[in-house]
């Protein structure tokens, strides 16, 4: 696998590529970590659609896509306007890169399938997990009436409720109760995924990848563990029912992911699916529970790059 | 009239800010402590830090 050639697409700040990277160098891999930063600041390598019209040296084996993009705050809406074109022209020129004999992780155009939440539970009830009762509406009286009928509902984004230009904050999940049900007329502008309440359910964190499964709980009992400082005494190792790791893996199979993070929710009953983010974050509890994520990440890259050779 | 999804959302405190610089010879950031850069996985003041700060990409990529 030495010689190996991995292109990650990153940002200078993401913690959790730092210990791939150093493991892939360590294994003898040539890393080519490309941030966004420098992406924006050098000249990337140049494609056409012509075979022969601009050289293609040094390309990569495996490329992982990890988070391609800054969490910038421009001070005006000129330069927020400004940072969303340049986005939106990165974004296709990833797509640069998928022509290449090179393997993913993941898949461009399977990931931006994955990363639908209603393809998710769509999928999730396909392979057989448990799915709390869901509905997404924008009505205030069908999401009152939805909540009625299992007993208490919590309210979520549909797709990622970030407010990234004005004051950073974050749409986590939140009770579905009377304050919310007030606003009847706003709830017409978006729609929302309404979710049956899980009441005294811990959450877990599953990371699946090849055919490995790594799996933390959270003691948590607030209805999002997000909302609060990161606490790593709440979290431990969760050793992974063989069935819910079967489901993940099929999961990944049926929308042709090498990776996914799941989150669930474990109750005495059943363990329910949430949802489960290809691109999801698993550096925070590598820290504190020694999973070896990272490690496995590295090695399962090149075995990737391995097997296309 | 505020959003109902403004309305929901929460704001984030940021934690105490950290020194972080990028080697682009090794590829990896680095995290400024005890008077010296160490790798930011070796870094105990990132560990510290809350993961809003740093993983921003709230699990998604966002784009």
């Amino acid at each position: 696998m030495s010689g190996t050639r991995v292109v990650v697409l990153t940002n200078e700040r993401d913690f959790a590529a730092d210990v791939v990277v150093d493991r892939l160098q360590r294994l003898g891999a040539i890393v080519s970590r490309l941030n966004i930063e420098s992406a924006r600041s050098e000249a990337v390598a140049p494609w056409s659609p012509a075979a022969g019209e601009v050289p293609m040296d040094d390309q990569p084996t495996v490329v992982w896509w990890r988070q391609f993009e800054t969490d910038d705050h421009p001070n005006d809406l000129a330069g927020v306007d400004e940072l969303l074109v340049e986005r939106a022209q990165w974004r296709s020129w990833v797509a640069t890169m998928c022509g290449s004999r090179a393997v993913w992780m993941n898949d461009l155009w399977a990931a931006r399938r994955a990363e639908n939440k209603v393809e998710q539970l769509r999928t999730a009830t396909d392979v057989g997990f448990c799915v709390p009762r869901t509905l997404v509406t924008n009505n205030a009286a069908q999401a009152a009436e939805f909540g009625r009928s299992v007993g208490g509902a919590v309210v979520k984004t549909l797709s990622s409720g970030y407010f990234s230009f004005s004051d950073q904050s974050f749409v986590f999940t939140e009770l579905l109760d009377d304050a919310v049900l007030d606003r009847v007329e706003a709830w017409s502008a978006a729609p929302l995924v309404v979710q049956q309440h899980l009441r005294g359910a811990l959450d877990a964190r599953v990371v699946s990848l090849g055919s490995r499964c790594f799996g933390a709980r959270c003691r948590s009992k607030g209805v999002d563990w997000r909302k609060t400082p990161f606490d790593a005494t709440l979290w431990s190792t969760w050793e992974v029912p063989p069935d819910i790791a079967s489901r993940c893996k099929n999961y990944r199979a049926q929308l042709g992911l090498e990776f996914a993070a799941f989150d669930f929710m474990v109750t005495d009953e059943a363990t329910y699916f949430l949802e489960a983010n290809q691109a999801g974050e698993w550096m925070f509890l590598d820290r504190v529970l020694e999973l070896g994520i990272g490690p496995a990440i590295a090695d399962h890259l090149l075995v990737m790059g391995s097997a296309r050779d | 009239m505020t959003s109902l999804l403004r309305e929901l959302a929460t704001k984030r405190e940021a934690s105490e800010e950290i020194a972080i610089r990028y080697d682009s010879a090794r590829q990896i950031s680095e995290v400024f402590e005890d008077g010296r850069w160490v790798p930011s996985w070796a870094s105990r003041a990132l560990q510290q830090t809350k993961k809003c700060d740093h993983e921003t990409g709230e699990d998604q990529k966002g784009t």
